[in-house]
């Protein structure tokens, strides 16, 4: 039996953002996405994002916290639209609402794990900072393929129609598929 | 959702579903391999921890998982401790991932806040993506039981002469070299101890001479605990049974320890007796029988007397038997039986049990009472225990026992 000395209080979990201030930035880019649309629309679609949000976070349910992302994702790509036109707005806002609200999830999830005890011992500590890594690698490397998909379907949009776009974006899909696949 | 945005884009012209190829993307990105693995965890649980504990002591707990399976690349994991216990230090869930053949431990510290056998039983699993797309829920068994024991809370009571709180008896005792008046000098036998040789009387005659003292006489004594539901007050998880059987346990500690007669009548949901008997095996015996007792109206004061007859027969009354109750607050019942015994020449002895204080943390804990609600309450209950004091010392001996401060007497009828 190991003695009491290896649970540790106050040994802190994963280190990085928490879900507060990924939360922070998220409601800060829709109050900045409202002010920019000025529409009673999109307010009243952000109001209920962040209603869902921190109803999501009280609850801990990441479904929700993804759905209150989903619920501001047009809001967002118009008001990424009054400064860049096309196709690139409504991709750059899908992969941020998707990025920010898995962030937010998984950091209060982690944090939910060791918020109510009275200290988590160095072990647990040392794992969940371990899973937060692979997380952040995980969430990196989708970021990267979405970015080159955005590159590459704007490249394309210049040479071709709308609707070939969609077989340019569906192709590169069906490869990041089978590329991830087959890892 | 994402497949149906990239077909209303395309049916419609329009960019707003463009975003559909991305969420693709991630759940493919999460969904592909994870969900395989996760369906095929095959993880092995066990707990580890002392079988035998003291009550309000902190034990360290630990749960080894084991993952025989593929990677999980994201798992929660939730001890569930038994109730009525209390997590110090550590925490009972953990958040991580396990590669195949991986290991991982939840640590954390609890006490247990009454006597009794604890049962741990499952931990709660949820296996996820590493997006937490897909999840996975069951429980893993692993059964521990723990035995927890009453605590001594006050500073123990010297083991001699044989007689505690004040009060002698007349069975001798069985603490050797136990002694109370000096009788006379007479010539030493073999297997008189050393000590007892009186030299300078041995000096003067020639010859060696031995003192002679009178055995010491303990107590012949039943500790009958009263755990009757009327008598125990609880306020939701608190109960003052841990009081109880702690004071009880200091009470035969203290009277076995200083080589009287013991034996012990648990009232209450399970009946529990001990026959009368010395020494430290004895105390084990009782206290055994304190860990396993319940509060409970099956056996309540009213059939003290009749179980005192059946168990120990009347000797006790013609051999000077004394009884000691112990209880948080008498009962109309236990206060009759207390004058019944009494007028049938047995010594009585009350030990109440002073758990108002606990009792007012409680209610001001669990938010019923307000603190200044909970000091006026407090004005009434102590009137009714000094009420109570009243007419306990009418009949016998009171005592007032609270933690870490011990026995007090308070009254008494000078009848020891």
């Amino acid at each position: 039996m190991a003695t009491s000395e290896r649970v540790q209080a106050g040994v802190g979990g994963a280190k990085g953002l928490n879900y507060k201030e990924f939360s922070a930035i998220f409601l800060v880019s829709e109050i900045i996405a409202g002010l920019v649309l000025r529409s009673p629309g999109a307010s009243f679609v952000m109001g209920l994002s962040v209603v869902v949000l921190l109803y999501g976070l009280y609850r801990v349910r990441p479904v929700l916290v993804q759905l209150s992302g989903w619920i501001s994702y047009l809001p967002l790509a118009f008001a990424a639209g009054e400064f860049v036109h096309g196709i690139i707005p409504f991709m750059i806002a899908g992969l941020y609402v998707i990025t920010i609200s898995e962030m937010i999830a998984f950091s209060r999830q982690a944090a939910f794990m060791t918020e109510s005890v009275v200290g988590v011992d160095a072990q647990t500590g040392s794992l969940l900072s371990q899973l937060s890594r692979v997380h952040t690698a995980r969430i990196a490397y989708f970021l990267a393929i979405g970015l080159a998909l955005i590159v590459v379907s704007y490249l394309a949009s210049s040479l071709t129609t709308y609707a070939s776009e969609l077989v340019v974006a569906a192709i590169l899909l069906l490869l990041a598929m089978v590329h991830f696949a087959s890892k | 959702m994402a497949l149906s945005g990239l077909w209303l884009s395309v049916i419609a012209g329009s960019a707003i579903g463009l975003a559909g190829v991305l969420a693709i993307l991630f759940i493919a990105f999460d969904l592909i391999a994870p969900v395989r693995e996760a369906r095929n965890a095959n993880l092995a649980i066990e707990r580890t921890c002392y079988e035998r504990v003291l009550m309000r002591e902190p034990v360290l707990v630990e749960v080894n998982v084991e993952n025989h399976g593929p990677r999980i690349d994201r798992i929660l994991l939730r001890d569930l401790p038994p109730p009525k216990t209390e997590v110090v230090k550590g925490s009972t869930s953990l958040f991580c991932g396990i590669p195949r053949n991986g290991e991982v431990v939840i640590r954390y510290e609890l006490i247990f806040n009454e006597p009794g056998d604890y049962h741990f039983d499952s931990t709660a699993v949820r296996t996820q993506s590493m997006f937490g797309l897909s999840e996975r829920s069951f429980s893993l068994r692993s059964q521990t039981a723990v035995r927890v024991y009453p605590k001594h809370l006050t500073k123990r009571v010297t083991a001699r002469p044989a007689k505690v709180l004040g009060w002698s008896g007349i069975t001798p005792s069985r603490f050797k070299g136990g002694r109370l008046d000096f009788v006379d000098i007479r010539e030493y036998r073999a297997g008189d101890p050393l000590k007892d040789v009186n030299w300078k009387a041995s000096g003067r005659a020639g010859r060696t001479l031995v003192n002679e003292w009178n055995v010491e006489r303990g107590l012949d004594s039943i500790v009958v605990v009263d755990l009757s539901s009327e008598s125990v007050p609880s306020v939701r998880d608190w109960s003052g049974r841990t009081d109880i059987i702690t004071a009880a346990y200091e009470l035969v500690s203290s009277l076995t320890g200083s080589g009287n007669r013991v034996g012990m009548l648990i009232m209450g949901n399970i009946l529990k007796r001990t026959k009368p008997g010395f020494g430290t095996k004895q105390l084990s015996q009782i206290v055994e029988g304190l860990v396993d007792s319940e509060v409970g109206m099956i056996w309540s004061a009213e059939h003290i007397e009749s179980f005192l007859e059946m168990f120990f027969r009347k000797q006790y009354r013609t051999r000077g038997g004394t009884l000691f109750f112990v209880f948080a607050q008498p009962s109309t019942r236990l206060l009759s039986t207390l004058k019944s015994l009494s007028e049938k020449g047995f010594v009585c002895n009350s030990i109440m049990v002073d758990v108002l204080p606990e009792e007012e943390n409680a209610l001001v804990r669990y938010g019923i009472l307000k603190s200044d609600d909970a000091m006026f309450g407090m004005r009434y209950a102590r009137a009714e225990a000094e009420y109570s004091v009243r007419i306990l010392s009418q009949t016998c001996n009171t005592f007032l026992w609270r933690p870490a401060k011990g026995f007090r007497p308070v009254s008494g009828v000078q009848r020891a």
